[in-house]
């Protein structure tokens, strides 16, 4: 019952287990203490009876009330344990689960985090935990806790009398009997609504996403009608849903409820019949009413635990991920970057296939070709931001896949399109760069990428704090804070994407300064987007689908009639011309 | 026995439990249900019969006390107590009768929450298509989507459910105090006795001092929801610059800070009120035993001794119900702040501003474009976007809207299309402010064509006859390739009826541009707005896109937001706009030699034109 299945589907740690396990064992207690107290009512309502029928004196007050303060001491105790076990320790639980997720994630390939939508995993990490933290402190325990509580009852029952035990009790099998028969309709009918629900999600979506579009070409009437002919379908499905697997759980949880009606229609039968008494009815009757509430519950329970076993599969899902790691020392001879035959597929999708060339140090080398051509991959790959199927990537003669990432990336700028701010200064913005640098550098970084320009219009200049991933700043604001942090850092290998460098025209000419400083003597790998800027690099390497198809200097590729990166640069030069 | 009852926790669905004693509570539900429609009698009478069903659901224990009595009366002959055997079937019709009636209840609870979630999404959507269409750039649509659409299901358990659960909940309580006194209300009151408990202290652990240690224990989960959003959208970045390990720190740290406070809150200081809530919760029967001996001897003194004992077994048993009860309550009281909280989401998009339709609408009287001592600024921001700015645009002539970013160009062309409705000043099309025209009439008339346009999941051909439902299929063929699109058709499996967005027919940003404007093409506005940017197009793309846009442009009045200045040279007129303000305004020749900020820019514009990456440090 605990075994890795177990652990796996609530996404718990060994530890957690255990406590799970403990929660359990003290429920157990704490039901059948209250049991126990039940036993003292059972007591007075025997010698009442004796008093009544015998004329015996009336019970002794002292006895019971020794009774009752004994029985709420051992309860209180027993609560106060359980309490402990359940959330006392889940905090425990929850704060071990969020730091291995947080550690864990820091190990995952880079690339990783560019495949999965970031809100998605910081839902995981937050929501899927909090949800789990419910159901670990309140529900698992207390649900297998109370089945096997019920059960030791159900065998006591049993063991008195085995008639009034099923009039008590067949309610229970009834119930999940029916809650699993109806197991197959249920799902297909939830399936059918599931379907449902989605597409008046997309149909919202869609709608919404469109509205410029929509709202251009008026349509709105249109794609209101055909979106409430969506509503109205999943409407409909609902209702079927709920008439049909709605009555089966309701009748589930309902039955049980028949329980006490039985037992007195039964007792009633088996006392004219002269085979029980009434005491033994009435311990049946303190019992079945008591007995019947925590299923009542772990019906209502059972629908958190499903919901659960969502955010656990995420969780787990993410530590089945693999990591990336590797040494923690990189000695490279010099930064040539090597590509050899190198081999990428992304989502079962060929990416790039027998790929070689090689990036020179202190060389600019440009990858051009068509969106979709693999130029990005190929960057991104350069600094292991993806872990490669076929071939070797080598740094200074070294592979880098033997390298750990984070030290690998000690030896990278990179200037992409992406820029990520955090809620703090603009100083300490760029001081990401390099740890430790004193605040002169960091001014000095920023003034070379002209961030003055815009930084003393900030309220409290680079003390100002940007908000929420840099929400006040604009995109070639941003840009300039990502190039002023891969100034600081001044690493020996810079990829960079050109078009970060031609969005903001205005700044245009004061980033490109500064871009060629940052530039000189590097090992430079250059995501080119405008053929003119790249006309003196190095070392042009165009690709193709996947495939590296020219490969050179660039006066000489231009010079070769039918190559590529002439076509290219003539349709760019065409471009460029056009004027209203 | 015990029951599981959910503990109210301070996550993050309970931390609304404060507030919620604040908030009134029958609005939350009187909203709710206006939002049912004509169903709404249908919730009402599922509530009615809820309590009815919890009511009848009592039956059964009115039985036992009847059965309790007939057989005291007869002890120990058991036996003869033959009436027993017509209480036990009633016990049994009453609870079948309350079962039957409970699934008619939440049957007509059902039907009309679904009626209210599928209302709400219908009216939040509906209520969105009027809303400007700026408030879409500044609201993320998934956000949208996943408030109306979340928050309407959410509503769905509170109508279905808890409301039926509280209704039964307050009959059952009212039906217990009815019972106390017409058995005994000294007995019944010893069993509310441990309820009362229970809530006080319940009650205790928000209270007080606490009420300061939740406030903490709040903010500290709230900080560690920041970090998490922050560090896990700044590994990327981080791990670039060897910072993990600090940035984890900073998590980690506020981490162990929530679980510190979460572990004193909850784990310590709640869990003495909470076990004395559950031992009283469960063992209602505790001061049920000491009162009915302090009874017992005046009972037998008079005489009524047999009616004494059946009463204390009916409570005995009777008082299993209170904790059902609570527990109940607690589950609906969750219940209710989920739906309030589903609420308040769903009032974010129900109080999106909409745009006011006009009344008397005109018809436009030719193509002039004309901005009249226009002001704009965006909600929330107190610097206006656009200040006094006054310019015409004649038939016929093509204007290009330059300057820094920032400087209000994207703002000026949104103004005319009515993404927003200026703040002061007007904005004329042939003659009429743009809010007195019909926007029906208002969209036949402008064509425009920003960055990232979308295609509708339908065909190429149903995208582009969008523009023109009355267009032909030679129309829509002219107009696709004259927008350039040839390439695009001839590589699609299904040519121009290929569905968009199915598997395998991906179209690039480019592409898609380039469809968008077949579409314009098509719809033949005799005035267009139009951003030059091709960014992220690829040069192929990017040559053909500046194609389409010249077939866009021929004959037609274009404001174009211009963001190269070569593109700009052979306009009839240049305005260029900074910080807002109509800075200058003329030819490219009137405005290169006047000096001003567009002869800067022109000079900056040369200077990095022969820019180019390279090895060697340059001197710029």
């Amino acid at each position: 019952m605990f075994g890795e299945n177990f652990k796996r589907k609530y996404a718990l740690s060994d530890k957690g287990v255990i406590n799970t396990k403990k929660g359990m064992i003290w429920t157990v207690v704490v039901n059948l203490i209250v049991m126990g107290g039940v036993g003292i009512l059972y007591l007075l309502m025997m010698q009442l009876m004796d008093t009544l029928v015998a004329g015996s004196p009336l019970p002794n007050a002292l006895l019971f009330i020794v009774l009752i303060i004994v029985f709420l001491i051992l309860s209180f105790i027993t609560h106060l344990e359980q309490y402990r076990v359940t959330y006392g320790l889940v905090y425990g639980e929850v704060k071990n689960v969020r730091i291995t997720l947080a550690e864990r994630l820091r190990k995952l390939p880079l690339g990783y985090f560019g495949k999965r939508d970031l809100a998605d995993l910081t839902e995981t990490i937050m929501g899927d935990v909090n949800r789990l933290e419910h159901v670990w402190s309140h529900v698992l325990g207390y649900l297998y806790g109370s089945y096997v509580s019920t059960a030791i009852i159900a065998i006591g029952l049993f063991i008195k009398d085995w008639r009034l035990a099923i009039a008590c009790l067949w309610g229970v099998p009834v119930a999940f009997g029916l809650l699993f028969g109806s197991r197959k309709i249920s799902n297909r009918l939830a399936e059918v609504s599931k379907k449902a629900a989605v597409t008046v999600s997309d149909g919202i979506q869609e709608t919404l996403e469109n509205m410029r579009e929509i709202r251009a070409t008026n349509q709105q009437e249109r794609f209101l009608t055909r979106l409430n002919v969506k509503i109205d379908k999943h409407e409909a499905a609902l209702r079927r849903g709920e008439l049909v697997a709605g009555l089966f759980v309701n009748a589930a949880s309902v039955i049980m409820r028949l329980g006490v009606a039985t037992t007195i229609l039964v007792g009633a039968e088996l006392i004219l019949s002269g085979k029980i008494d009434f005491m033994l009815l009435f311990m049946f009757l303190l019992v079945i009413s008591r007995i019947y509430a925590p299923f009542d519950q772990s019906l209502a329970l059972i629908a958190e635990v499903f919901m659960s076993e969502v955010s656990a599969n995420r969780i787990v899902e993410i530590y089945d991920t693999p990591t990336a790691e590797g040494d923690d020392v990189f000695e490279p001879k010099g930064y040539d970057i090597v590509f050899k035959d190198v081999g990428f597929a992304y989502d079962n999708e060929q990416v790039l296939k027998d790929v070689s060339f090689t990036a020179k140090e202190g060389e600019v080398t440009a990858l051009v070709g068509p969106s979709g051509s693999g130029k990005s991959t190929c960057a991104r790959l350069a600094a292991r931001l993806w872990n490669i199927d076929e071939g070797v990537i080598e740094v200074g003669g070294v592979d880098i896949s033997t390298v750990d990432p984070e030290v690998l990336l000690s030896a990278y700028s990179m200037v992409f399109q992406d820029v990520v701010l955090f809620d703090d200064s603009v100083m300490e913005n760029i001081r990401l760069g390099k740890h430790g640098a004193t605040d002169e550098e960091v001014l000095r970084a920023a003034t070379a990428a002209n961030c003055d320009e815009f930084v003393n219009k900030l309220p409290d200049g680079y003390s100002t704090l940007i908000g929420e991933n840099g929400a006040r700043l604009s995109g070639g604001e941003r840009q300039r804070i990502s190039i002023a942090r891969a100034l600081l850092k001044d690493a020996p290998i810079v990829l960079l994407d050109e078009a970060t460098a031609s969005l903001d025209v205005e700044n245009e000419t004061k980033v490109q300064g500064a871009l060629s400083r940052l530039l000189t003597g590097k090992t430079v790998l250059v995501i080119a987007h405008r053929m003119r800027t790249v006309e003196a690099a190095d070392k042009i390497i165009v690709l193709e689908d996947g495939k590296v198809v020219e490969e050179g200097d660039p006066a000489k590729l231009r010079k070769k009639p039918n190559s590529i990166f002439r076509r290219m640069t003539e349709l760019q030069a065409e471009g460029s011309g056009w004027s209203v | 026995m015990l029951t599981p009852i959910r503990k109210p926790s301070i996550g993050s669905t309970d931390k609304e439990m404060i507030t919620l004693k604040k908030d009134k509570k029958p609005s939350t539900v009187s909203r709710l249900l206006a939002y049912a429609g004509n169903y709404k009698g249908l919730t009402h009478l599922g509530l009615a019969l809820s309590a009815v069903a919890m009511l009848l659901g009592m039956a059964p224990y009115i039985c036992i006390w009847l059965v309790v009595r007939d057989l005291v009366a007869v002890a120990p002959n058991w036996t003869e107590a033959v009436g027993i055997r017509a209480y036990g079937w009633m016990a049994f019709a009453f609870a079948v009768d309350g079962i039957l009636i409970y699934f008619a209840a939440l049957m007509c609870t059902h039907l009309a929450a679904f009626r209210a979630a599928a209302n709400i999404r219908k009216q939040g959507v509906g209520h969105l298509m009027k809303a400007p269409l700026g408030f879409f750039d500044h609201h993320a649509t998934g956000l949208l989507r996943n408030r109306l659409d979340g928050a309407a299901a959410e509503t769905e358990t509170l109508m279905a459910h808890n409301l039926a659960d509280i209704v039964g909940t307050i009959a059952l309580f009212i039906g217990m105090i009815v019972l106390m006194f017409v058995f005994d209300w000294r007995m019944g009151a010893a069993c509310l006795l441990a309820a009362v408990i229970s809530v006080l202290a319940m009650a205790s652990m928000m209270g007080g001092k606490n009420a300061g240690l939740i406030a903490e224990y709040q903010a500290a989960q709230d900080a560690m929801s920041k970090t998490g959003t922050e560090y896990v959208r700044g590994i990327p970045v981080v791990k670039v610059f060897q910072q993990t390990v600090y940035s984890f720190r900073a998590f980690k740290q506020a981490i162990e800070d929530y679980s510190d406070k979460a572990e004193h809150y909850q784990g310590a200081v709640c869990r003495i009120p909470q076990s004395i809530n559950l031992t009283f919760t469960e063992s209602a029967f505790v001061f049920l035993v000491p009162v009915a001996l302090f009874l017992a001897p005046g009972a037998l003194a008079s005489g009524k001794f047999a009616g004494f004992i059946t009463n204390v077994a009916f409570y005995a048993v009777f008082s299993a119900i209170i904790s059902t009860a609570l527990a109940k309550i607690m589950f609906a009281a969750s219940g209710m702040m989920l739906a309030d909280t589903a609420l308040k989401r769903i009032d974010h998009v129900m109080n999106a501003p909409t745009q006011e339709v006009a009344s008397k609408p005109q018809t436009p009287k030719g193509n002039r474009v004309a901005f009249k001592d226009v002001s704009f600024t965006y909600q929330g921001s107190e610097l206006p976007a656009l200040e006094n700015v006054s310019f015409t645009v004649e038939p016929g002539q093509t204007v290009a809207l330059v300057g820094p970013s920032g400087g209000g160009k994207t703002t000026t062309a949104s103004l005319i299309p009515r993404f927003w409705d200026t703040t002061s000043g007007t904005v004329e099309v042939g003659g009429v402010d743009v809010r007195e025209i019909d926007s029906h009439v208002l969209m036949d008339q402008v064509a425009f064509v920003f960055q990232n346009n979308r295609l509708f999941k339908a065909s190429i051909f149903d995208n582009v006859r969008a523009a023109r439902p009355d267009a032909t299929r030679e129309e829509v063929e002219a107009a696709l390739s004259a927008a350039q699109c040839d390439d695009i058709i001839a590589k699609l499996p299904d040519g121009m009826d290929t569905m968009i967005g199915t598997e395998g027919t991906y179209l690039s940003g480019g592409e898609q541009q380039r469809v968008a404007l077949a579409r314009a093409i098509l719809k033949d506005a005799p005035i267009i707005v139009l951003d030059e940017a091709t960014a992220f197009a690829d040069p192929e793309n990017e040559q053909l896109i500046q194609k389409a846009f010249a077939a866009l442009m021929q004959d037609r009045t274009v404001i174009m937001i211009a963001h190269r200045l070569s593109t700009v040279v052979g306009a009839d007129k240049i305005i260029v706009l900074d910080a807002g303000h109509l800075a200058e305004e003329g030819t490219h020749e009137e405005l290169k030699e006047s000096g001003g900020l567009y002869s800067r820019m022109w000079a900056d514009y040369n200077r990095a034109l022969s820019w180019r990456i390279s090895s060697e440090s340059e001197v710029c």
